[in-house]
């Protein structure tokens, strides 16, 4: 996973969920120990969108469980 | 229940009395439900459009600019704290049989009265997601379902209002934030039954026979109806449509 992804990745959820940074980690489970939901994720890959250039479809965010794999997701949409 | 999450509607324990943001504040129902609001211990914060207001904190916004609203609700913020209230009370009405009505007196009601009062719940839901406690009250009207002859526009959008609290308060329920409508009836002052009155008397004076406390209400009424759906304590109603219009539309809403 790549860290800048992450870091970003971390930076966007802890501002949307209003959590610090340390609190997020890779294996930190969305919905279970980060109380995400659905439009919180949908917030985050528009961002991403914007920022990376992703095009992510809201039915690749279903099967998410962790914040790292939100990362890798972000990670391998970007535009090559 | 993760340990992020609060029971709905619990404000956080940071929570000190937020701002309450009332949209359509020169009108005289957005002035009752501001002042009802104040009396109640919110800091208030009034938009307007056309005619300013300079009674209050008040801010200039065409919700039916989403940029616009944004912006507005972005500076109210940062000027006088998180707003864990919203009054989407701004709404325009047109008066005339719909065969007759031009398209753009049709399009501008529900722009205004529908469009912009969805783009300021979207915002401050967007705001209150986050602080996971919110109220949200949209007014509504007996108009909605009671649909009355030359008002087809304004009561499409405040029908339209009824399916918009639901939807959005199943979106955001899970984050202590409640979206509600309040619809008022005929009220004393009021457009329809005011000085410059679209109705005839004999109009209002039927309405008055078929509404079990046989008066007209008052905006102080409709207001106290939305402050009780802003109170911290009303958090276990959301997605209701709390009329307030003397029995008039019983067994209909």
């Amino acid at each position: 996973m790549d860290a800048t992804v992450f870091e970003w990745v971390q930076g966007r959820l802890a501002s949307v969920l209003e959590l610090d940074p340390s609190e997020i980690t890779p294996t930190s489970h969305l919905a279970d120990d980060l109380d995400a939901d659905s439009i919180d994720l949908i917030e985050t890959i528009n961002a991403a969108e914007t920022q990376f250039g992703t095009k992510i479809e809201e039915q690749e965010l279903y099967d998410l469980e962790t914040a790292g794999q939100l990362a890798e997701l972000i990670e391998r949409s970007m535009p090559r | 229940m993760s340990r992020h999450q609060v029971p709905t509607g619990t404000p956080p324990e940071h929570h000190e009395a937020g701002v309450a943001l009332v949209t359509g504040g020169a009108s005289p129902l957005g002035r009752a439900a501001a002042a009802a609001l104040e009396a109640a211990g919110h800091r208030v914060v009034v938009t307007w459009h056309r005619t300013p207001v300079d009674d209050r904190p008040a801010v200039r916004c065409d919700i039916t600019d989403a940029d616009a609203v944004a912006a507005a609700f972005a500076g109210v913020e940062a000027e006088h704290g998180p707003i864990d209230v919203l009054v989407a009370n701004a709404g325009v009405g047109h008066l005339g049989p719909l065969v007759t009505t031009h398209p753009d007196d049709v399009r501008s009601v529900i722009d205004v009265s529908l469009v912009g009062a969805a783009l300021c719940a979207a915002e401050a839901a967007r705001r209150m997601r986050r602080r996971r406690y919110g109220r949200i009250v949209l007014v509504g009207s007996v108009a909605a379902l009671h649909g009355p002859a030359g008002l087809s526009g304004y009561a499409a959008a405040k029908a339209g209002l009824i399916g918009l609290a639901r939807s959005l308060a199943r979106e955001v329920g899970s984050r202590g934030v409640t979206v509600n409508v309040v619809a008022p009836g005929l009220l004393e002052g009021s457009a329809v039954t005011g000085d410059d009155r679209s109705s005839s008397q004999a109009t209002v004076e039927a309405w008055i026979a078929d509404t079990p406390l046989r008066r007209l209400g008052t905006f102080a009424e409709a207001a106290a109806a939305i402050e009780l759906l802003a109170r911290p304590t009303a958090s276990f109603v959301t997605g209701a449509v709390l009329p307030v219009d003397g029995g008039y539309a019983m067994g209909a809403t």
